[in-house]
């Protein structure tokens, strides 16, 4: 019953937020100088064509103007047509979204599973040689620029080492499979297509390492510092001297109790990295929301920055919803 | 499994010397099978295919396989009644054809669709004889009325291309080969636009009205994306961002006698870092667009070639004729003679200009003067313009991420503080730019870092867009220069035909431009073509266009 509550009450506050980006992306993005009517049309066109751009997208008018326009036609689900890929918005979201999404859960399963065992190693391993190893990988991860990391991963794994491909989703001669979510490895497991499961895994494999050794610092951190803290605990001394082995002590008990603020962090996390993920995508070729809003940036295409930036805006905000719930079922006494 | 690995060494040992923690265990079983993953799936970056037997009579057709080009950017689309940027031409003008074309080895008009013309006595009315036997990819034949289809789609689709046939007034069905154009008065242009890869493409018409709707009449949503024209390559997939697939049109009507390629895609990888490892291990084979740092390492390849060659396009360092110091023309004589061009050149692996016009242009007048770095000349002019003796602070723009602008921008900055004048640099998107250059010239800034490209092999697109006092209104690249002079004598060119009498008044053009001293006249633009060794032109061509920076995929083929 009161999750139920909860839940709605969270998701109607998400439309005064949804309300405030639009207009807060609008009007920054309608500052900037610059002709997008020109670009799209080419250096080379003459005026009557620039015009005839202006006209197709609103861009003639003044501006408050095509915010009432753009807020109205959103009303009804249409979010306009991206200036640069001449399709809708929508459109492009749904193409360009589950990209992101396939990379950025792929990296956050690393994250999970290679930086809180690191964090858990560091803390019962402090100060020995085994926590100066899982620190300088977690530090070395963050210190690194990514797009560098990601160039080196190519050169190394690709070039020097051909063992995997230098990006894409999926390999040149091989179908994407059937789009039941967007996803390409959970499709083609659906489908079946164990071709495109092999060449679909195969691609992920670099940029979601990029991604995750990028990301996992503060993971990596945070659960070496809170299962210190735990370690430290009466419950735990008392535990040992019941002669609870340390395996148990460390997993059963002392990790599940230090990993409840990690769970918020690894929340934040992947809400971030679905909006930063555009520098691995754009090394990697991957077909991602990050490189898409990127693109429409840089050539000014206004319905495409407000959807894109609307969508990673949203995502966040449910991500950390869905991190709020999973926080009451492992802290009891934590109530909603 | 990990209570596995903790009893195997507690037996072993009897006690744990070295406690392999579950995590720890974790972590290394995690590596290992990715290791294992990557192992077993890896594949080996895609190959070419090996051509046929050689031995087979050049009668018949021999597949050279597939050819990748990669490109830094998507096209916007494949209408060739909208493309109107280079990429997006590469693949519209590989599938569609115009009525005449030009020869990239001399830039003369050719027949193509077109077997010959003749024009009246008053220099208004074209007759276009043309070519039998030709179809699109749908099977439909190509003649008269799907020439004048094409106008009409053209000047209702109003985008790049209507721009170049305005002068058009009318395009006359005589019979099924035979199509009359009447122009606007004399026109000297209209065989350079037709024969031009952007301007005039042959759709079917056909196709065309199977796809079009109520609210799109000219098909112009399915056009984005699917072609269908008589040249030699047809698109068979987009995927966005990603890659096109071209696949060879089997009923082309020049045929597939000899090498060609059956297979070409398209494919776009952002960074250049990706493309140059891609050329590296043969899974790219062509690419025209590298930024200049990585030319010297790929030409120590044993497998590429790299070819750099002059192109059409001038580049200059603009200067404000209509406000600001600029104006002054001793301070601009001053600045030319400051400028160290052969820096500039050398950054640009590239020849310094001699005038406006790039050397292989139509008219270009190789009397002209090459200018050199001469610091007393320049300090002679400074002290000549009413400039002397005071702080002089310019404004140089230029487009941020171009190295060509970013390294020539730097090296004006330079040259112009040894002469004590103070340059600014200031970066800008290229959209906010171009709002600056093909704006009002009253508003613009000092300086600008840009050229001036061709969509003709003739000067006059160039020479208008700049020097002519129209082009001071928006759309146009006029940084405030106007002579009265200059205008009538482009005017002129414009209804001359006669391509000799033309090169004489483009020689008077430059002449003027010269003595005006309108903008530094800094480099030809070099293109640049990065190729594996094995692949060739046939000797009737070569690999690269000095005008278009497109590629003809018909006339190459793989050793």
């Amino acid at each position: 019953m009161k999750l139920r509550y909860y839940v709605i009450q969270r998701l109607i506050t998400l439309i005064p937020v949804v309300l405030l980006v639009i207009t807060i992306v609008f009007f920054i993005s309608h500052t900037i100088p610059g002709d997008p009517a020109r670009l799209l049309a080419g250096q080379q066109a003459g005026e009557e064509q620039v015009q005839k751009i202006k006209e197709e997208y609103n861009l003639d008018k003044p501006v408050p103007v095509q915010y009432y326009l753009y807020l109205r036609d959103s009303l009804r689900g249409d979010f306009g047509i991206s200036m640069h890929t001449r399709r809708s918005v929508m459109e492009d979201i749904k193409q360009y979204y589950p990209a992101t999404l396939e990379l950025t859960t792929v990296s956050m399963i690393l994250v999970i599973f290679i930086g809180i065992p690191l964090g858990v190693i560091s803390a019962v391993k402090r100060n020995k040689f085994q926590d100066h190893i899982a620190r300088f990988i977690a530090i070395g991860g963050v210190a690194m620029p990514v797009f560098w990391f990601a160039v080196m991963l190519q050169i190394l794994f690709y070039y020097k080492f051909p063992v995997f491909p230098i990006g894409g989703r999926i390999s040149y001669g091989i179908s994407p499979p059937d789009h039941i979510t967007g996803f390409y490895i959970f499709d083609s497991i659906l489908t079946r297509n164990w071709a495109a499961l092999k060449s679909s895994i195969h691609h992920i494999i670099l940029p979601s390492i990029c991604l995750a050794f990028s990301s996992m610092s503060s993971v990596v951190r945070q659960t070496r510092g809170e299962m210190l803290k735990v370690l430290k605990e009466d419950y735990v001394v008392a535990h040992k001297a019941y002669g609870i082995g340390n395996k148990d002590l460390i997993y059963k008990y002392a990790l599940k109790n230090a990993l409840i603020p990690t769970v918020s962090l690894i929340g934040l996390v992947f809400g971030t990295i679905i909006g930063s993920s555009f520098l691995v995508e754009i090394v990697f070729n991957w077909p991602g929301i990050g490189s898409y809003v990127v693109q429409s940036i840089l050539t000014l295409d206004f319905p495409g920055i407000i959807g894109a930036v609307l969508v990673i805006a949203i995502s966040y905000i449910l991500i950390n919803l869905i991190v709020d719930i999973i926080y009451t079922f492992l802290n009891p006494k934590i109530k909603l | 499994m990990f209570s596995y690995v903790k009893e195997v060494i507690k037996t072993k040992d009897g006690k744990r010397k070295i406690s392999v923690g579950k995590a720890t265990a974790f972590v290394l079983f995690f590596s290992l099978i990715l290791t294992v993953i990557s192992g077993c799936i890896s594949e080996a970056p895609s190959e070419t295919i090996a051509p046929s037997e050689t031995t087979a009579s050049p009668e018949e057709f021999i597949d050279s396989g597939k050819l990748v080009f990669s490109v830094y950017t998507d096209i916007v689309t494949m209408d060739p009644a909208e493309a109107f940027v280079w990429y997006s031409c590469t693949i519209a003008r590989n599938c569609y054809e115009g009525l005449c074309e030009y020869d990239i080895k001399d830039y003369s008009i050719k027949p193509l669709l077109a077997k010959s013309w003749d024009v009246s006595e008053d220099g208004t009315e074209w007759t276009f004889h043309l070519r039998e036997g030709v179809k699109f990819q749908d099977g439909t034949d190509f003649n008269a009325e799907a020439v004048k289809f094409n106008f009409e789609r053209i000047n209702a689709i109003k985008k790049g291309p209507s721009t170049w046939i305005e002068k058009i007034k009318d395009v006359q069905v005589i019979d099924e080969h035979t199509v009359k154009i009447t122009t606007e008065g004399v026109w000297a242009f209209l065989l350079d636009a037709l024969a031009s890869h952007r301007v005039f493409l042959i759709a079917s018409p056909t196709y065309v009205e199977e796809h079009a709707t109520d609210e799109d009449p000219w098909a112009t949503e399915w056009m984005h994306g699917h072609t269908c024209g008589t040249g030699p390559y047809k698109a068979v997939e987009w995927v966005p961002e990603q890659y096109i697939k071209l696949q060879r049109n089997e009923n082309y009507w020049k045929g597939w006698k000899g090498k060609h390629f059956s297979e070409v895609v398209y494919q776009v990888n952002k960074e250049d870092s990706t493309a140059v490892l891609k050329l590296k291990t043969g899974e790219v084979d062509l690419v025209n667009n590298l930024a200049v740092d990585f030319w010297d390492e790929l030409k120590k390849e044993p497998n590429l070639l790299v070819k750099v060659f002059p192109s059409m396009s001038q580049f200059y360092i603009y200067m404000n004729n209509c406000r600001g110091p600029l104006e002054d023309k001793n301070l601009r004589w001053a600045i030319t003679y400051a400028i160290d061009y052969d820096a500039m050149a050398k950054a640009a692996n590239t020849e310094q200009a001699q005038g406006p016009l790039p050397k292989m242009m139509l008219g270009h007048d190789n009397t002209l003067p090459v200018y050199k770095r001469d610091l007393e000349k320049a300090k002679e002019y400074l002290n000549k313009s009413s400039y002397a003796g005071k702080q002089i602070n310019l404004v140089l723009s230029y487009v941020t991420g171009a190295k060509v602008h970013v390294d020539t921008a730097l090296i004006v900055k330079e040259s112009l503080a040894d002469i004590g004048i103070n340059v600014k640099l200031q970066g800008l998107t290229w959209p906010t730019f171009a709002g600056q250059i093909y704006g009002d010239p009253r508003e613009a800034g000092d300086m600008y870092t840009f050229y001036a490209s061709s969509i003709i092999a003739d000067p006059y697109g160039n020479l208008y867009k700049v020097f002519h006092s129209n082009s001071w209104n928006p759309g146009g690249a006029n940084l405030g220069y106007s002579n009265p002079k200059v205008d009538s004598l482009l005017d002129q060119a414009a209804n001359t035909i006669d391509r000799e009498k033309r090169i004489e008044i483009y020689k008077e053009v430059q002449k003027v431009l010269m003595e005006d001293n309108v903008h530094i006249w800094a480099f030809t633009m070099p293109y640049i073509a990065i190729y594996q060794k094995n692949i060739k032109a046939y000797p009737y061509t070569q690999i690269g266009d000095a005008l278009g920076n497109i590629f003809y995929f018909y006339d190459l083929y793989r050793d």
